[in-house]
């Protein structure tokens, strides 16, 4: 049923009106940035090479399309009664596959926005790393902040 | 019991995201002042619901010191601008697109009467997000935790044209440098006309014997002067003189032919040196 439904969507796509045809782009976020459980006083660094705590989102577009990638990323997380934790992102803390491989990356500086090609697969990934920075008296609990992947067409 | 510090392993695994992000077609919208309408498909192909929120915005690529592209946004741009963003609404500014789901989105202009013939330009901006992102339970009361939920922002030009338009290419300050193993290319492309130059920039390296040895080409979208930079290994040139030719073409296969703007080639030159 599943299936059936995905067909029907893709039949959608390729009959939808005519200024919605043409080019089309897809961006997943696949897997969020993870520290795990932090000690009090204790960085945590995730580098983007980590194949299960690196954040990582997918493109999938026509190949070759060039689209510019920037990220929003939050210099801290909010945690219970008002508290912070400090994140940093450093100039080697992203990176770009084009051919979808953790392991075959060409480092960025998430701080920037970065210029990407897409490979002859249509599909490309993008990896983030960063470092936690928990104070030593830092109030146990959940921090969270968020983080944006923005991929412009130029 | 034994059980236990295996559970507590899954706990503290990274929670991997149902994969959040929407479909999205066309990439590059053009409305005119005949239809004043167009439509973007968006699409849910997860497993997970999906809000997506749809705005405008005015901005497009620049090029840094470096020659590297960014973008440029501003929500108050100088009154000259020729900002459509105002005119375009959009209907739903929001949707909740449920698994495997799809929404057609109606983008109607209204621009001011009496506008000057030209090309007038915005960015759709499309924010998906993703359900919430579980974090790990703290193992105890004294765990500091962490969650990162992710979300994605697409942004797409969007040109509206308006009776007359045409464009046209200047290419100037073309040179090339050594940097690193690199042969860096730079020059300076500039539009002419009333509407954005979407075109081709093209370079080639030839040797004293017209061999060629190098080429490099580039979508470009021109909306302010541009100075990008290509670069060329240097390993693939051995030492010895060139002659660097660089064309902005009309033409973008990334690009409906019914959309592109006829030009004439700017074409640009220079004899270098690779040491």
């Amino acid at each position: 049923m599943r299936r059936f439904a995905l067909v029907l969507g893709l039949v959608a796509l390729t009959s939808a009106p005519a200024a919605a045809q043409g080019r089309k782009i897809r961006v997943d976020g696949i897997r969020a940035l993870a520290f795990g459980p932090l000690l009090a006083g204790a960085p945590a660094k995730v580098v983007r090479t980590d194949p299960a705590r690196s954040g990582q989102f997918d493109i999938t577009a026509q190949n070759n399309d060039l689209v510019i990638l920037s990220f929003s990323l939050p210099t801290s997380m909010s945690g219970p009664a008002g508290t912070s934790l400090p994140l940093t992102f450093s100039g080697s803390d992203a990176g770009f596959s084009q051919v979808q491989s953790i392991g075959d990356q060409v480092a960025f500086d998430p701080r920037q926005a970065y210029v990407a090609t897409m490979g002859q697969q249509g599909v490309s990934s993008i990896f983030l790393g960063g470092t936690a920075t928990p104070a030593f008296n830092q109030p146990p609990g959940v921090y969270t902040a968020t983080i944006t992947l923005t991929v412009m067409y130029p | 019991m034994k059980r236990a510090p295996a559970l507590l392993l899954l706990l503290f695994l990274p929670r991997l995201l149902a994969a959040q992000g929407v479909l999205i077609a066309p990439t590059s919208i053009f409305m005119d002042s005949r239809t004043r309408t167009a439509t973007v498909l968006l699409v849910n192909p997860n497993d997970q619901a999906v809000e997506v929120t749809l705005s405008t915005t005015y901005g497009y690529a620049v090029t840094d010191s470096t020659g590297r592209f960014q973008p440029w946004f501003t929500d108050t741009p100088d009154s000259t601008a020729p900002n459509a963003a105002p005119w375009v609404r959009i209907f739903p500014r929001r949707a909740s697109l449920e698994p495997r789901a799809q929404q057609v989105v109606r983008l109607l202009i209204s621009p001011p009467a009496g506008l000057a013939d030209g090309e007038y330009w915005a960015r759709l901006v499309v924010l998906a997000k993703g359900g919430q992102l579980q974090v790990s339970a703290p193992a105890d009361s004294n765990t500091v935790s962490i969650g990162l939920p992710m979300q994605v922002r697409t942004i797409l030009p969007l040109l509206y044209r308006n009776g007359k338009v045409q464009t046209g290419a200047e290419m100037d300050r073309l040179s090339a440098a050594t940097e690193g193993d690199s042969l860096v290319v730079r020059a300076r492309i500039s539009r002419i006309g009333n509407a954005a130059l979407l075109a081709t920039a093209r370079g080639t390296l030839t040797d004293t014997a017209g061999v060629l040895r190098a080429h490099f080409s580039l979508p470009v979208s021109v909306y302010a002067p541009i100075e990008p930079r290509f670069s060329v290994p240097l390993d693939s040139l051995p030492r010895g003189p060139y002659v660097l030719r660089m064309e902005v073409t009309p033409g973008r296969t990334d690009l409906p032919v019914e959309a592109l703007l006829p030009f004439r080639v700017a074409r640009d030159s220079l004899a270098l040196q690779v040491p």
